[in-house]
Formats: C-alpha cells, structure tokens, sequence
C-alpha cells in the first residue's frame, strides 16, 4: 500500500471540512458528484447552491489537461450543466497514452477572479517542499521563476504540522502587504490540513481569493457580463491574470476568501486504520446518503479510484478484494488476455524480476499479468488467489501452447510446502482447463520446508495429466523463463 | 549521517521488541553455528508484561531469556544491547521505535513492520538523524552480518544458512530493497563468490529509514568488504545517492549493481507493484535511468537480472586475480539438533502421546461433542440430557431417557440454603471468595454423607437384585454387616408424607420406562423397612439410583459389562454434582447481590466443652 490520489471531489470536500475544524476557516467551496447513477432531482436535494449559482463542470478522473479535450463546461446553469456532463459520460477519450470511458464529473461553483495562486504540499524524505506562486493556472510552467518554494525539515516544524509565519514569509514576500496575512492564515491552515490528514502530495493550481467569499450568485449577474463559451481547444477555464476581463468580479480584497479552482490530493492510505474516519469527509454521495434518499446511509469511505484508463477485469476485482481483505499481500494486473506466459510469483522483489526477464527475452507481448503473493497469505487465499490466476491464464486460448510460471525466491519465513498447498488445490480443479489451454507449468521456489513443496508439485504432474517442471534453491530464480519461453516454441 | 562503518559484531546483542517465538529462536540457531559464546538477544520485550523468563534454544541446551514489559526497563537492565529489533504491528511501530531511539544504549533499530504510514518513519528518520543512529526499514526482513549478527528472519532456515555459508564471514557486502531477494541474493553470493560479509535489506516503502547509499558509504569502510552488490528497484530516487557517491569518490570500492523494474514500460497506465516504493513514475526514477546512470558512475550492470550472478562473479574473480581478495576459507557448521515438530513433520521420528481422548474433537470446522457438530446440536431438538448422553455415556439415548437425566438435574439441582453443600457455598461467598471457590466449597461436601448415597443405592440394589435376594434378607444382611442402606430413610419424610420428587420419578419411569424392575425391587425394600420405622422411605437417591438400573438395564442402549462399568465409576455421584452445582452457584450469587458480610457462627451455639 501507499500513496494513493482521490478526486478533486474528495480533495475539495476534505480540504473544506477540516480546514474548518483546525484553522476555523470557512471556504465557500460547494462540490457535487455526477456519475451514470446520479439521479437529477437527487442531486439538487443534497445541493441546492447548484441551483442558484453557475456553475463548472468537469470530468473528476485523475487527469489534467481537461480544458484541452472539450471536457469542461463553464458557467452553466445546473440544466446545462447536467446535460454538459451526459452528453460526455461515457466518451472515450486518449490522455496521455491511457483511454478510457469518462464516467465521473465534479460541479461546483463557477468563480469568476482575477489572481490566480499556485500553492502545491509535498511530502518528501526528510520533510516537506511548501511552494507557492502568485502567477500560477496553466501558465505556471511560463512563470516558474515567479514559484517560490520553501524546503522544511521534519524536526523545523513543531509542533508537527504548525508553521511559523517566518517559515510561510518567503513564500509571500512579493506579495502587497493587505493580502499577506490571509495567504499566511491559508497557507498555513493548508499545511495543518495536509499534516493531519496523512496527505504526500496537496496541489492547488490555481487558486483564488474571492472577492465576495461567496459563490458567485445569479441573481447579482450582469448579463453583458456573462462570459461566452469557450472555444474547442481553448487552453483552460481561467483567464491569465494579465488583464483583468470585463468579468471578474473586481480587484483584490484582503476580505476574500480562499477557493481553490483546480485541486488535487494523494493519501498515504497507511494510515487509514488512524484517519478513516477524518477522510470520510471526502466520500462520495453513494455513501452519504442526503436527506432526500430513501436507503439508510451507508458507512462512508473515501474512494481510492483506480488511475484513468485502468479498468479492472473480474478477475483483478476479485484479487483486488482478496487483497483488501487480508494482511498478506496479493496483486494481479492482466496485461494481454490472449497472453501465452502467465505469472504466479511469490514475492514483491521478485515478481518485478521475473516481469523483466520475460521482457528481456522478447516475450514482452506474450505476458499475461504481472502479479504477486507475498507476507505469508493462509492456504485458502492462496488457493483464491491461484485459481483466479488459473482462470485468466486458460482463457482466450489460440490452440498454441502456454506456459505457468510459479516462481518465487527463497523465502526468509514463508513456509513454501503450506502456500503450495493451496495452490496445489487450484491446479487439480482446474486440471482440465490447463489441459485444454496446453499449459505447461515451472514451477522454482526455496525457502523454510521447500522440498516438501517441491516434492509435492512433482507428484502433481502425471496427476493432473500437465507437465511441471520443478526447481529448487540450488538453480537460479529466473532460469525457469527461458525455458517456459523455449517451450512455447514446442508443439 | 552516523553511518560510518561496522554496525555488529560477534559479541552484538539485540533487544527483541513483541516477541515472536521463530525468528528469535533463528537467531539464537544463527549464533550457535557461527559460534558464538553469548546469544545475540539479551532480553525479550512483551508490552505489557510483568516480566519473567522466556525459554529458548542455544545450540543443544535451553536457556532462560529475560521478558520485559517495557523498553525503558529493558534497555536500562541490558545497556550492552545495542539494536533493537522492533516486531510491533504497523499501527504501534512508532511509538515503539521512538522510544528505542531515545534510549541511549541503543545505536540501530530494525523496523520490520509493512505499511507504517510515511508521515511517521520520516519523523523517525529525521529523529535517527539528528541522534547519530541507524534506521533500518520499515517493511524489511532486517539484514545479517555472516558469522556475527542477525536480524529476525533474514536468510530463512538454518539450512539455507550454512548452504550460503552465512556462518563465516565472506567478502561481500550487499544491500537491497527487497527482503525475499536479499536471501535469494546470499545463495547467488554463495555461488558466485566466497560470500556475504554483510547484507542489509532496507525495505520497500517509499522512505526507508537508511538507503542503499547510506549502507554502501558504510560498507566502503569496513576493510574486510572488498566489492559491494547493490540490488534497487524502479521508483524513487535512492540508487542517485549512490551514483553520487561513487562520483565524489566517497564509494571506490568495485559496485555491482542492477535496478530491477525494467518491465515498467509495459504498463501503459501507472501500476503499483509489489512494494509500496516501486511505482512505474517518471523517468528518472526508472529502472532503466538508474541503471544507466549506475553504469555511468563505473558499477558494473549487466543487461539483465539474469547476468547479474556471472557479473558479480566475473568481478570477484577479477579481484581475487589482483590479489585484492583473499577468498574466505570455508568453515564446517556446528550441527544442531532438529527441533522435535520439524522431524515429526519430516517423518524422522514419532513422539508417543501422553493424553488419550474419546468424548469430542475440537480441531474442525467446529467442535463436535462425540461427533455431532454444534450445528447439530443447537438446530436440532437436542437438550442438557442429550449432551450429557454424548459425552458421558458416548451415545444418543432416546428421548424418554434423556428427559429422565434432566429431571434428574433439575430435582437435584437445589435442596435449600441449610444443606452442607449449600451452606459451604454460602459461607465461602460471605468470605469474600469468587464462585468458583464458592463452589468448589459446596462441592467438596458431597460424599458418602451428604449427596452421594445415589451410586451407593445403585450398586446395593444391583447386586441384591441381579441375585434375586429376597428384601428382608438383604436389609437385614446389610444390618449385620453395620451397613446403612442407601437410599432409604429421610429426615422429614415418612410412610404419610411422601417425597413430591420420588413421586414424581416414579410415575414418570412407570409410564415410560420399558421395565422397572429395580424401582420395583427398590419400593419391595421400602415396603419392609417401613415396617421398622416410619421416616425408613425410598429417597430420592434411592429412587434415581434404582431408576437408572433400570435405565441401562432396559433401553437396550448398554451392554451389561457397560452397565456395570457405569455404575462401578461414578455416574451417578456425577449426575448430582452437575445438578447441585447449579444450586451452589446460585447461593453463592445470591450472597454476593446481597452484599452479604462475613459470616461468623455465633458463640451461643456452640458448646465449649473439653
């Protein structure tokens, strides 16, 4: 487990919540979840700010560079806003090499301003990297000689998680004098929230102070105002800071209050056994059932999504579970279904090896998984686990033979006899399915009670009626993948 | 950093912190074949505990390893003891290894724990920095120096210990991220070199507490390592340190490295792999950057995992050319005896037993009570009789006798406070004593006098019955032999004024009971003491004991050796020890609701006398 992202949904909605219950602030800011399941009239009963303010709306998926594929929609009222959103729910679209279906959006307020801050947390080994800049949105990269960035070290900030304004100062040194002391209170309430919460990484870019500290309202719209739609291919939702629009809603005010236009969050979900509750806050609206829902509400828990693009298989969602379940450690990722070498490796270090060298004898395309089992998982899920495994590795067969590579190191205290077991029990359940696929199995492995797991891999061959090779300490760990790829070859 | 150099030696010793049995006695097995004098861990750990010894293995002989409840004692009472293996959970490993790095006694602490959240191992880091110690983990299986020190679990069995000749030192040192490849890598050593001098594994989070760097700078200055073996992984920026540290030329000894992770372009989306530190990132933090970079600063890399044992051979042999290295000369092992479960499991030895058992079976899915499940129990019409059926007499019995065993337990459950047994009980309760004492107390009076005339009756009315002997003859037989005849007489009840409960037994066994012979037999005996005395009634003793002759005479469920037998050993005292119990516990509960004080008999009532 590690550092995780969450949405900008959840991101805002905690940062919101526990910046109020740390550094007493209130932040105007206002989220909404739009998904295939949302149900309209719903989502306005949990909400009704969506109905008296415009409104953004944008796809919440872990990728940036939404402005650039059509993907947001501007100061909509919530109709257009939801129709905005349907008309792109489901559209497949290419970032940054991963496609994939759109299927989750985030509404919130739409924000007219005219300074757009960066200010960006995180987490690194000996402290924290605190960087702020006063030209930030998508021209941050322009500006970076404008970024100022404070390095602090662990022991410098204490207590944990307070900072001094000595240590926020250069971050806003350039900054007029009557907006410092509401970005030193933001900065600092952020990094309090960062610290609390087990954040590594907290961006928002950009960020506003708002003028009225208020969403802006409709009813105070000035028609010859409103902004026009944004063309296709139009760079982003925020002007430059450059020139004032005729938009805005005025100059600085020292009175405004911190927004954040564009945000995003990792967790360190380690420490969700201590923070689970706290995270709540961001969970999403299936698990807070509203006032206006008719199912009891539901224990919340924050969502780890998986990255844009990465859709699980059933049988990654199985393993998936099985992992979330257990203290053990169990990973599975298919890489091509049709793949003729599958992988059921024991180990964290070693599963990365063995994923090499297949890649390295040119066998990459043939690879059907990277997966693992490590941290002494009991003899029923390994034999969940390996049947799982089994599933996938006999499916979309092409009538050419396959390869199973069961490998691991030597263990340091894993007893090798007792995993086997359970993946002995998923062999001979699946015996036909292997037969069928023309499997052949390689089996190398060393640690506490190895020969008795050997033994028993050896005797399982002419009783499943597929061949095993079996190997022991005394060859090298990743020799078997030669010889699975030579075999391939065979008839 | 305080890094520099040998962090153990043949006479370190370690505190053990939540002590698991297994990898302290592996480190103990460890000492004994590097032969060590002193075993490597002076005192265990158990949070919480009061203390004590903890028995263990060193080579042959057992020892007593002492238990503390608390680092501060533990560390106070053993200052020699320098590192601190810390076993705790992930969600008390802080705590823990924040107050070992306090301790001033103790310069390495070793973190095995996984998932320790990042926020708190750097705090650990930084505070390990500014203190001059060494931080070893998280989420590692520890490291070993061969022929001195050993962390936990490294290098597995004992076998695989000797087979990659960790008992003696070599030349190499090695560290990694990964624990399992850091034991596949001492056997690589083992084939490829004269050996492990030192490995450490540093773990796979995102910040471990030392980096591959940081041990490499270490072993640069430790002369008996000649060549150093590094083996990283994608994600993170640690191997750069090294790549550093090689350039200014603070590493110069020859490197061998690889980074593995190459595959990470296969993915298309970002995966996590095994470890939590290895994320297919950036560029710089791949595999492939690191390896590149590596092999810039002048490690040796080969172009796989795979031509990593020919590498670091070629390398070795390179050096023991130039004479550089002297290869370590191999050294025999110690033998230590199997333990007596792995050569039970190996089939090399069988160990009698020294309890048998017949009644129930604990070990499946769930317990069964002479092999019907709970589930049977509880779903099916099965009651108090029934379970005393199984487990006393090793059947099912039919209904009509197991409601007869429980009207048995409920008449004989309680007999009013007065009785001795309940006013034991009622005394020891007063006396500020729990139930079981109480109890125990009340039970303790049950005897040939107060409650066990029922066996007693019993077998008197078997052997008289089975014989045929007339009733007159047989209370006068017992008469003359000065023996009372259990089961008759009452203090209170008489011919007039009959006992509710034998009533009570009586219809019951005469309506259901397939015969009643010995009941029969019982009131024929009644019939003529009567006569002598009118309180010379059956009792309910006499009554029970009677009826259940008649029990295992009749149902057809017992043999007659089984009845006998059943008779002979107890079951029926055993019937009424279960039943008063529930008697006893109620006076004893029923003092202590009251809040009753001590009792103390009173002086008036007793006669002084001599």
């Amino acid at each position: 487990m590690a550092r995780k992202k969450i949405r900008e949904f959840a991101a805002k909605s905690l940062l919101k919540a526990h910046i109020k219950r740390l550094a007493g602030i209130d932040l105007p800011i206002q989220v909404a979840q739009f998904t295939a399941e949302t149900n309209k009239s719903d989502l306005l009963n949990a909400n009704p700010w969506l109905a008296s303010t415009k409104l953004v709306v944008k796809p919440d998926m872990l990728f940036g560079q939404r402005g650039k594929n059509d993907l947001v929609g501007l100061n909509l009222d919530f109709n257009q806003a939801i129709d905005f959103a349907t008309a792109r729910l489901n559209r497949e679209v290419t970032i940054n090499g991963c496609t994939g279906p759109i299927s989750t959006f985030l509404l919130e307020p739409f924000v007219p301003h005219s300074e757009e801050y960066y200010l960006s947390i995180t987490s690194t080994r000996g402290g924290w990297e605190v960087a702020f800049s006063e030209a930030g949105g998508i021209h941050i990269e322009e500006n970076w000689d404008k970024l100022r960035t404070v390095t602090l070290d662990v022991l410098e900030v204490s207590p944990p998680g307070k900072l001094t304004s000595e240590q926020v100062a250069p971050l806003i040194s350039g900054l007029p004098l009557e907006v410092k002391p509401a970005l030193e209170r933001f900065i600092t309430a952020a990094f309090a929230v960062f610290h609390d919460l087990d954040m590594t990484l907290l961006e928002m870019n950009p960020w506003t102070l708002d003028a009225s500290g208020q969403p802006f309202p409709l009813d105070m719209r000035d028609p010859g105002r409103q902004r026009p739609a944004l063309p296709p291919g139009h760079a982003g939702p925020w002007a430059p800071a450059a020139s004032p629009s005729p938009w805005t809603c005025g100059t600085l005010d020292a009175s405004g209050q911190p927004f954040p236009l564009d945000m995003r969050v990792e967790l360190d979900d380690t420490a969700r056994y201590r923070c689970a509750a706290k995270w709540a806050a961001g969970a999403g609206p299936a698990a807070q059932a509203g006032p206006g829902s008719s199912s009891a509400p539901e224990p919340s828990e924050i969502e780890f999504p998986l990255p844009f693009g990465r859709l699980l298989s059933p049988a990654e969602t199985t393993i998936a579970a099985l992992d979330e379940a257990t203290g053990a450690s169990l990973k599975f990722t298919v890489l091509n279904p049709q793949g003729r070498v599958w992988l059921m490796v024991a180990g964290g270090g070693a599963s990365v090896i063995y994923t090499d060298t297949i890649a390295d004898l040119g066998f990459a395309a043939e690879l059907g998984n990277y997966g693992e089992y490590s941290g002494a998982p009991n003899t029923a899920e390994t034999y969940q686990y390996a049947r799982t495994v089994l599933d996938s590795a006999t499916s979309n067969t092409d009538g050419r033979p396959r390869a199973l590579l069961i490998g691991g190191g030597i263990a340091n205290f894993t007893d090798v006899a007792a995993t086997f077991t359970g993946i002995i029990q998923a062999l001979k359940e699946k015996a036909g399915a292997l037969q069928a696929a023309k499997v052949r199995i390689f089996v190398r492995r060393g640690g506490p009670n190895w020969q008795k797991g050997l033994e028993l891999m050896r005797a399982l061959g002419p009783q499943i009626g597929v061949p095993v090779a079996v190997y022991g300490p005394e060859s090298s760990m990743t020799g078997i993948c030669a010889e699975a790829i030579n075999s391939l070859s065979q008839a | 950093m305080g890094l520099l150099g040998q962090l153990f030696c043949k006479e370190t010793q370690a505190i053990f912190y939540n002590y698991k049995e297994k990898p302290v006695q592996r480190m103990l097995d460890f000492d004994f074949v590097c032969g060590r004098e002193t075993p490597s861990v002076a005192a265990v750990i158990v949070p919480g505990s009061s203390g004590g010894f903890q028995k263990l293995f060193f080579g042959k002989t057992e020892i007593a390893i002492p238990v503390f409840g608390n680092i501060a004692e533990a560390t106070r009472k053993h200052p020699r003891a320098d590192v601190f293996i810390n076993y705790a959970s992930y969600r008390s490993a802080y705590e823990s290894t924040l107050d070992a790095l306090k301790a001033p006694t103790i310069r390495t602490v070793a973190v095995i724990a996984e998932g320790v959240p990042e926020k708190d191992t750097k705090h650990l880091i930084a505070f390990a920095r500014a203190n001059n110690k060494v931080l070893i983990g998280p989420a590692t299986v520890g490291g070993v120096q061969a022929g001195a020190f050993k962390i936990g679990d490294t290098a597995g069995t004992l076998d695989n210990i000797i087979a990659c000749k960790l008992h003696r030192p070599g030349s190499v040192g090695f560290v990694s991220k990964s624990g399992g490849m850091s034991n596949e890598m001492y056997n690589v050593l083992a084939r490829a070199t004269d050996g492990l001098y030192e490995g450490i594994a540093i773990g796979g989070d995102t910040f471990p507490g030392s980096t591959l760097s940081d041990h490499c700078l270490r072993y640069e200055h430790i002369p008996a390592i000649k060549m150093i073996v590094v083996l990283g992984e994608l994600g993170g920026t640690d191997e750069y340190g090294l790549v550093e540290a090689m350039k200014a030329g603070a590493v110069t000894k020859p490197v061998v490295a690889w980074v593995s992770g190459t595959c990470a372009k296969l993915f298309k989306s970002e995966v996590q792999f095994g470890h939590a530190g290895a994320r297919s990132g950036g560029d710089k933090e791949s595999a492939q950057a690191k390896n590149a970079a590596l092999r810039e600063a002048g490690a040796t890399v080969p172009d796989s995992f795979e031509g990593l044992e020919a590498a670091i051979g070629a390398v070795y042999q390179k050096l023991v050319a130039a004479g550089t290295l002297v290869p370590a000369a191999d050294v025999p092992a110690p033998a230590i005896p199997q333990d007596l479960a792995a050569a039970v499991a190996a089939g090399k030895v069988r160990v009698p037993t020294h309890i048998v058992s017949t009644i129930c079976d604990d070990r499946g899915e769930e317990p069964t009570y002479y092999g019907v499940t709970m589930s049977e129990l509880i779903e099916g019409d099965y009651g108090i009789g029934d379970v005393i059926s199984l487990l006393w007499f090793k059947r099912k019995l039919p209904k009509y006798a197991t409601k007869f065993i429980e009207m048995c337990v409920m008449l004989c459950a309680d007999h009013g406070p007065c009785v001795s047994g309940a006013h034991n009980a009622i005394v020891t309760s007063r006396a500020g004593k729990d139930v079981v004492d109480s109890l125990v107390s009340g039970l303790l009076t049950i005897g040939p006098r107060f409650g066990g005339a029922i066996d007693d009756a019993a077998r008197l009315f078997k052997v008289a019955c089975d014989a045929g002997q007339a009733p007159p003859d047989f209370v006068e037989g017992l008469k003359k032999k000065g023996v009372r005849v259990s089961g008759i007489g009452h203090r209170i009840k008489s011919k007039d004024n009959r006992d509710k409960r034998v009533e009570l037994l009586q219809n019951y066994a005469r309506k259901f009971f397939p015969s009643t012979r010995y009941l029969e037999y019982a009131v024929a005996v009644e019939t003529y003491t009567l006569q002598k005395a009118p309180n010379l009634v059956l009792n309910v003793d006499g009554c029970i004991g009677a009826l259940f002759l008649d029990l295992l005479a009749s149902s057809g469920c017992f043999s007659e050796a089984e009845a006998s037998q059943i008779v002979e050993i107890g079951y029926l005292n055993a019937l009424f020890v279960v039943a008063r119990a529930i008697g006893l516990c109620g006076h004893a509960l029923d003092q202590k609701r009251l809040q009753q004080p001590l009792y103390r008999h009173p002086w008036e009532d007793v006669l002084y006398t001599s």
